[in-house]
């Protein structure tokens, strides 16, 4: 006989062969499942407290920067008004001597016929001033006379209460006994319940984020149209030609990444993306181009060459266009089907442009992209950090929620500008990534 | 009668009831492969519910380019290996290849009772059973098991050789026993 008959005698032998199994063997699998299921939901539990403390610690963080930007915010409120109650005291002092003056706005006469309004707008505009001026002036009066008090005036107020006796029979106090101490284990004794990632070599994702943009704003030397108006009468008689930049703005950026998993725990990943940062002004006052069309201007990029005309104030909405190149290595806290990773890095981003837009129609809208010009860098860095809170939705797909911080670690404008912007950026994306395997 | 689509289905949400559809289903299949890699019938329990715990764990990984049973009896089969593993140390023995193989007429199997032969595979070494297991009843080459088991080729040519004359020569005592108690009761 052959070798294969061999075989194939034990082979036919066993051939859906099978033996009864007690009972007990059921029993152990279930205990041993129901083992696994407390072990899953234990370290859920561990999960999600993680999960809780590091979304109360980045609440905890935003609501300091949120308290902190106000508290500042409110301090520049309160010496604007106060700039502003000296300006207007000084302004009906000057008015009752120019009071036949138009509103002329620049120093060329020819533009005169431009920005003059009828005399009904200038009855208006008083009245609008004198409104504000009281309003401020009624707003600086109550908070000065606000009652002030201290703490101990308030103690004062606070009654004596008679001090209370708490009493607790004996026979009726009940002290709960606890039958054992659950015990505290430390994390390296807990089995590991990773998944195998020994293969995620390289990742691709797409996404999208949306959230806050703050300008960041710093003035480093007065504006252009302020020395403008210091000596330019005309100006200086009725309004202060400036524009008011909202606190908050919004931003939003697409881009695709690419990456690669160096080890169990750290990434690389790098990508293309387009970012654009809204912010609305406030203006009063327009530029007028060589061919006398008005076109929508802030002070921000004002110069002194520009010819300007005073306007009823109008919405302006800046939106900046950047390509941007970031860089940036994570580091994986958390490592299962639902995981955590914390990303830090720059970000290269080249300005495309500046749009201003009046949306009343009032002005043309326009744009500015970078180049010798232009106030604007025509690249920027940025520091990125922020989070990813990733679910496997399948073997190779995962798609993540990534809450995140950009801030410029430079101005984005030239040096030369008269305000320093350093924009901050407080977005939320949704990535989708595919795993090559 | 819940399908098999359905019974995988309920596993991989953790239902119980399908859990237990599918352990009932394939366990007295299962238990008798457990048993030609175990030693005794408990150990071959320990591998049964060792095996079924692996599976209700992994189910929600199975794609079905498989039968669900090979899926399981592969399942089975590694988790025997790993067990035996700490325990096997398989010796290359002589390297022997398959022309010096001595021919010897078979005896045929079909009148032992499937038990005895199990007691038989039962009482090879330990090496010799998981080889002569791999590659006479599962049908994998000397190749698949020296990579599953982490010999060499020759180390499991050799002990499947052992394996060979160990089993023709207990079976010709079983075969004898048989004769003998046959007469007797004649």
């Amino acid at each position: 006989m052959s070798r294969l008959q061999f075989e194939d005698n034990w082979k036919g032998v066993f051939e859906g062969a099978e033996f009864a199994v007690s009972e007990s063997v059921w029993e152990k699998v279930e205990m041993d499942l129901v083992k696994m299921e407390n072990k899953t939901n234990k370290t859920r539990v561990i999960f999600y407290q993680r999960l809780a403390a590091m979304v109360a610690l980045f609440a905890l963080m935003m609501a300091t920067y949120i308290a902190y930007d106000s508290t500042s915010e409110h301090v520049g409120e309160l010496q604007i008004a106060e700039d502003n109650i000296s300006s207007d005291t000084k302004e009906i002092e000057n008015a009752s001597g120019s009071l036949n003056q138009g509103f002329v706005a620049s120093k060329k006469e020819d533009i005169d016929n431009v920005v003059t309004t009828s005399s009904s707008q200038q009855g208006s505009r008083a009245a609008l001033h004198s409104n504000t001026r009281s309003g401020l002036v009624n707003e600086a009066t109550s908070a000065d006379e606000r009652p002030f008090h201290l703490l101990s005036d308030l103690i004062a107020f606070v009654p004596d209460f008679p001090p209370v006796e708490v009493k607790i029979k004996s026979k009726d106090f009940y002290e709960p006994n606890f039958p054992r101490k659950l015990p505290a284990m430390p994390t390296y004794l807990m089995a590991s319940n990773t998944n195998d990632k020994g293969n995620e070599k390289l990742f691709a994702s797409l996404g999208f984020a949306g959230g806050s943009y703050n300008p960041g704003a710093v003035s480093s030397s007065p504006s252009a149209l302020s020395n403008m108006a210091s000596r330019d009468s005309f100006i200086m008689a009725q309004a202060e030609p400036q524009s008011e930049q909202a606190s908050m703005g919004t931003a939003y950026s697409i881009g695709v990444n690419a990456g690669k998993q160096l080890s169990k725990r750290w990434a690389i990943q790098s990508g293309l993306g387009y970012m654009v940062q809204n912010i609305d002004y406030t203006s009063n006052y327009t530029s007028v181009t060589p061919d006398n069309s008005l076109r929508a201007a802030v002070s921000e990029y004002a110069d002194t060459e520009t010819m300007i005309a005073i306007s009823p104030p109008y919405s302006i909405r800046s939106v900046n266009k950047y390509f941007s190149v970031p860089f940036q290595v994570g580091y994986k806290l958390v490592d299962r089907k639902i995981g955590l990773q914390l990303n830090a890095g720059v970000s290269t981003d080249f300005f495309l442009n500046n749009t201003l837009k009046d949306d009343s129609g009032l002005t043309e809208s326009y744009t500015q992209s970078a180049g010798d010009g232009s106030p604007y860098r025509s690249v920027n860095w940025s520091g990125l950090m922020g989070l990813e809170l990733s679910h496997q939705l399948a073997d190779r797909y995962q798609v993540a929620l990534v809450p995140g911080i950009r801030y410029a670690l430079s101005s984005v404008l030239k040096d030369d500008a008269r305000v320093s912007y350093n924009p901050l950026v407080l977005d939320v994306g949704l990535r989708l990534k595919y795993i090559f395997k | 009668m819940l399908t098999e689509e359905d019974l995988i289905k309920g596993c991989a949400k953790g239902e119980r009831a399908s859990q237990k559809a599918l352990y009932e289903r394939y366990c007295q299949k299962m238990m008798a492969i457990c048993l030609r890699y175990a030693k005794s019938e408990q150990e071959a329990e320990d591998i049964l519910q060792e095996g079924f715990v692996k599976v209700f764990s992994n189910i929600s990984k199975f794609r079905a380019e498989s039968q669900l049973a090979t899926w399981i009896t592969r399942i089975m089969i590694n988790t025997a290996l790993n067990k035996q593993r700490s325990k096997v140390y398989m010796v290359p023995m002589l390297d022997v290849n398959e022309g010096h193989l001595i021919q010897e007429e078979e005896v045929s199997l079909s009148h032992f009772h499937m038990k005895d032969l199990l007691k038989v595979i039962q009482s090879l070494p330990d090496g010799c059973r998981i080889v002569f297991n791999l590659f006479a009843i599962e049908g994998y080459g000397h190749k698949e098991i020296s990579e599953m088991t982490g010999i060499s080729v020759g180390t499991s040519k050799s002990q499947y050789n052992r394996a060979k004359s160990l089993l023709r020569s207990k079976i010709e005592m079983l075969q004898k026993e048989k004769l003998s108690y046959e007469q007797a009761t004649i």
